[in-house]
């Protein structure tokens, strides 16, 4: 099959595939793509021989999936600093078509029916150029795209275009009169490994700069340096049960608070977008390294 | 820990039909062939070092698969610490039936399944002996 213009600009990742049906459907829906043209990144042949993918990983953009929550691929993708186009976890995108993935490690004939959606999916939706907040229903669900800081050997993410961000590295993507919140690539990375996360209670108000809720890690605690002013709306439960989701993806699924704006055009002056942020970042990470490292 | 088992546990199968043979074959032991005494688990939980994942290898029997040469599974057993008990290579498989060559990654044709079978066959047999020997003291 001819490689079309989008499988020339993607490269996918997908777990190893052995957590049950989802596992398989990983697998699977990286193949379908790959019969397309499109490259795939075996995880562990990239985890002992990195070089084999560089040139595909270095010129495309990636796409992972991920069988299920452990999220091996997108670990995998986190550890080996790679910016993340597009995800897909298998459970989800399958319930979404009204699939449970079952416990056998077989694909059944209902989820497999699906693969191809999923594989379309997955694909068009990381080429399609990105909707803006404007004409999308749930600017949320809007793909993320980022630009990569590196710092000796650090590297830290930070969107493209649609976050603004307070000197606290905490972060405000704003839909709909409503704002989720959470904390920066850099914010998680420093901090370490994420154990607890306390949030606000529903329905309290906060006046940007206010505490939103506070983060336990390995290593410290902080506070989440709320962004905006408004009435916490919404909490990420998945980040209650699993604060790790902050150190995986910290700027998606690890939201942690979601605030119904009061002001935000009174808050929107005090705060960095996403091109200032990169720039602020750059010259903070930088003295930060010299301070800890020298001229090492 | 749980009861022991025997880990059966084939490379990702990313790309090539041996694999997918592999693959196939581990879940015909585990699915259907022996299914009270085997288990697997994903390859990419050892690749990250996941502690429970690496508990399970070193804590029982282990019988590894590969589609190719480079031995992605029996390399990722030895990181977590131990070595596989039994070791396979699909092509090994296939120098001895060279009738039944797989076709394709994903539909690795008649000749590919039946690959599978005579490959899981094998393996459950191994199961078994390690299985006995896994639950006699001392060994």
């Amino acid at each position: 099959m001819a490689v079309s213009d989008d499988a020339a600009a993607i490269v996918v990742l997908p777990c190893s595939g052995l957590d049950k049906e989802a596992g398989s459907a990983s697998r699977e829906i990286a193949l379908l793509l790959s019969d397309r043209g499109v490259p795939v990144v075996c995880p562990v042949l990239y985890e002992r021989s990195p070089k084999r993918y560089e040139k595909e990983l270095g010129s495309r953009r990636l796409l992972v999936i991920d069988g299920c929550k452990t999220g091996c691929a997108s670990k995998l993708a986190a550890e080996k600093g790679l910016t993340i186009s597009k995800k897909l976890t298998v459970t989800e995108a399958a319930r979404m078509l009204g699939v449970e993935p079952g416990k056998d490690l077989r694909l059944g004939e209902a989820l497999r029916e699906r693969l191809p959606q999923m594989a379309e999916q997955l694909a068009k939706t990381e080429t399609a150029p990105p909707a803006s907040a404007a004409d999308t229903g749930n600017a949320y669900e809007t793909a993320v795209t980022y630009r990569e800081l590196t710092v000796d050997k650090f590297k830290f993410r930070v969107p493209e275009a649609g976050y603004f961000f307070n000197e606290n590295d905490c972060w405000a993507r704003v839909a709909d009169g409503r704002a989720r919140i959470g904390v920066s690539d850099y914010v998680q990375q420093s901090a370490s490994d994420m154990i607890f996360f306390e949030p606000p209670a529903i329905g309290a108000e906060i006046t940007i700069f206010d505490e939103a809720g506070s983060l336990e890690t390995t290593k410290t605690a902080l506070d989440i340096i709320s962004p905006v002013s408004g009435k916490v709306s919404a909490i990420n439960d998945a980040v209650v049960e699993a604060p790790e989701l902050i150190n995986e993806d910290p700027y998606e699924r690890g939201w942690a608070v979601e605030i119904e704006l009061t002001d935000f055009d009174s808050d929107r002056g005090l705060l960095m977008d996403s091109p200032a942020y990169f720039e602020y970042l750059k010259e903070k990470a930088e003295k930060e390294h010299e301070r800890l490292y020298g001229d090492r | 820990m749980g009861e022991a088992r025997v880990y059966v546990i084939p490379c990702s199968g990313i790309g090539k039909a041996t694999a997918s043979v592999g693959r196939d074959a581990t879940f015909q032991v585990i699915e259907d062939l022996r299914p009270d005494t085997t288990d697997t688990l994903c390859l990419s939980l050892l690749t990250m070092g996941d502690e429970e994942a690496v508990a399970k290898v070193i804590g029982n029997k282990v019988i590894t698969i590969e589609g190719c040469a480079k031995d992605c599974a029996r390399k990722n057993v030895e990181a977590s610490g131990t070595s596989p008990d039994i070791s396979h290579r699909v092509h090994e498989f296939l120098k001895e039936h060279r009738d039944l060559k797989p076709e394709t990654v994903l539909d690795t044709g008649e000749g590919g399944r039946k690959l599978a079978e005579v490959l899981a066959e094998k393996v459950a047999q191994e199961v078994d002996e390690l299985a006995g020997s896994q639950n006699r003291p001392g060994e």
